[in-house]
């Protein structure tokens, strides 16, 4: 892990053209750069920016500050146990610092996250979103994220009836 | 950007953190708005926790049995009607005894709800992602109600194991109901389930049996399967085999098949322990195989490890593979 190549300087380019400079060991928090360097080899990498298309400058430093502080977490073990599926929405401190960032924001670093593929993170931003939602009644969750209810009275009182035999009494 | 517009894979990885339980715990908050809707139906009904009462609300729904084709998890939790021990004087000023029901709403009510299960498992045939069936029977809440009746059928049983396929776990708790005694419609039924356990040992990777009846045969893969078995955790109680056995009752384990009645526990544990040690080393992995055998010690239950050998003391009211809840002798 710790062979000099992973010092080596990358250029990532969000997609406003600014240009970050980030360790080896960082960008590969992300797995499809990392793909990319391995496919294309380190000196085709360094030889030009790499485009971040679907990323503004706002969003990529902060993915990038994120992947700075874990760029030595082990790589996640795939889960071998699906019966027993994580349920848990528990996320480390500083992690839960890093997310307390407004609505728009928190969106934006999920869907970077998504697309560079970087699991952790995007688990990290999934759970955030759904620590916001628990707890909360439908008319709450209207409220916090701005949604409108576009059901007719109609349509709900229907979707109620086919629920209802689920229902917990 | 708005929390609704995210794609539709994000959103329903968001559901999955915020879990089932919660949606199924007030259905209405499924009705945020349409396209929330459609997601967390999904993640809602991916697990089903299905009742006593909501097994008859289902049989009379349309609705039910599209909302269950992709559960993956199933807990099914019975309750019994409750059976007043004959001689028992009940006291009318006591509000309970309003619920008492009369033999023969009972005896309706019993047929309903097995009717209502061979129809769900028609629903479990369909739904092919079906991985974990925990089935949990109890007596009736009722404390009047103090004998144990027979509420689900041998057949019913039947019925639920033979339409899953490709479980990993299987988890059967079912000390709330009794055995047919003699004399019921039902006597005459092979209760015999154990072959069709030992049946689902290919793909189980959890098995966890609590019953009034069992037999070495739950252990037995069928004689086929070339192996290895991914069985991880395995635990057998016996706890109420041998509150069976105090009773003194003709109730006794009747496993086997006809005309191979164990009558001790003891027997049945015996044969039961040394298939849980010839089946080892056909397991690729092993986590946790252990047999409750029922002796009390204060509020701890006695067992056996059976990957060290060691006796185990469990205690009462644990979870069953709670790991930190033993003590090794």
């Amino acid at each position: 892990m710790a062979d000099s190549s992973s010092t080596t300087k990358i250029v990532l380019e969000s997609n406003e053209g600014a240009r970050i400079d980030v360790e080896r060991i960082v960008a590969e928090r992300s797995v499809l750069i990392k793909n990319l360097i391995d496919d294309l080899g380190e000196e085709a990498v360094l030889a030009e920016p790499i485009p971040i298309p679907n990323v503004n400058t706002a969003v990529l430093r902060k993915v990038i500050d994120w992947c700075k502080y874990h760029k030595n977490d082990a790589a996640q073990s795939a889960d071998d146990d699906n019966d027993n599926r994580k349920k848990t929405t528990d996320i480390d401190e500083w992690d839960q610092k890093f997310m307390q960032v407004d609505q728009e924001m928190l969106f934006e670093i999920i869907l970077a996250a998504n697309y560079l593929d970087i699991k952790q993170l995007l688990d990290v931003g999934c759970k955030t979103v759904a620590n916001m939602i628990k707890g909360k009644s439908p008319e709450e969750i209207r409220k916090t994220f701005n949604i409108t209810n576009d059901f007719t009275p109609e349509e709900e009182e229907q979707i109620r009836r086919e629920n209802e035999w689920a229902e917990d009494r | 950007m708005s929390l609704i517009e995210l794609p539709a894979e994000i959103l329903l990885q968001i559901f999955d953190h915020v879990g089932s339980s919660y949606f199924r715990s007030d259905l209405s908050r499924l009705r945020v708005c349409k396209r929330w809707n459609g997601l967390a139906h999904i993640v809602c009904f991916r697990e089903a926790c299905i009742t006593t009462k909501m097994l008859r609300r289902m049989a009379s729904s349309p609705y039910a049995e599209s909302s269950l084709r992709e559960m993956e998890i199933l807990d099914l939790n019975l309750e019994g009607f409750g059976t007043v021990r004959p001689g028992t004087v009940l006291d009318p000023k006591d509000s309970s005894w309003n619920y008492v029901p009369d033999q023969s709403s009972l005896q309706r009510r019993t047929m309903e709800l097995n009717d209502d299960l061979v129809h769900l498992a028609t629903i479990i045939k369909q739904s092919r992602k079906l991985r974990t069936l925990r089935i949990k029977a109890i007596k009736s809440s009722n404390p009047v109600f103090e004998v144990r009746e027979t509420y689900l059928f041998p057949s019913t049983l039947r019925a639920l194991l033979l339409s899953t396929s490709n479980l990993t776990a299987l988890e059967l708790d079912l000390y709330g109901t009794r055995p047919e005694p003699e004399g019921h419609p039902h006597h005459g039924d092979d209760g015999h389930v154990c072959p069709m356990i030992g049946a689902l040992l290919p793909t189980l990777q959890r098995l966890r049996l609590r019953v009034r009846t069992i037999c070495a045969d739950a252990l037995r893969p069928p004689r086929d399967f070339p192996g290895p078995l991914p069985l991880r955790v395995l635990l057998v109680d016996f706890v109420l085999t041998e509150e069976l056995a105090n009773e003194k009752s003709r109730f006794t384990a009747r496993c086997g098949g006809p005309g191979r009645f164990v009558r001790l526990a003891q027997v049945v544990r015996g044969a039961v322990l040394s298939r849980a040690r010839a089946l080892l080393p056909h397991t690729s992995a092993p986590k946790m195989v252990r047999i409750l055998t029922g002796t009390f010690s204060g509020d701890e239950i006695q067992g056996i490890d059976v990957l060290t050998g060691k006796n185990i003391k469990v205690k009462k009211g644990a979870e069953w593979d709670d790991d930190s809840e033993v003590m090794i002798d």
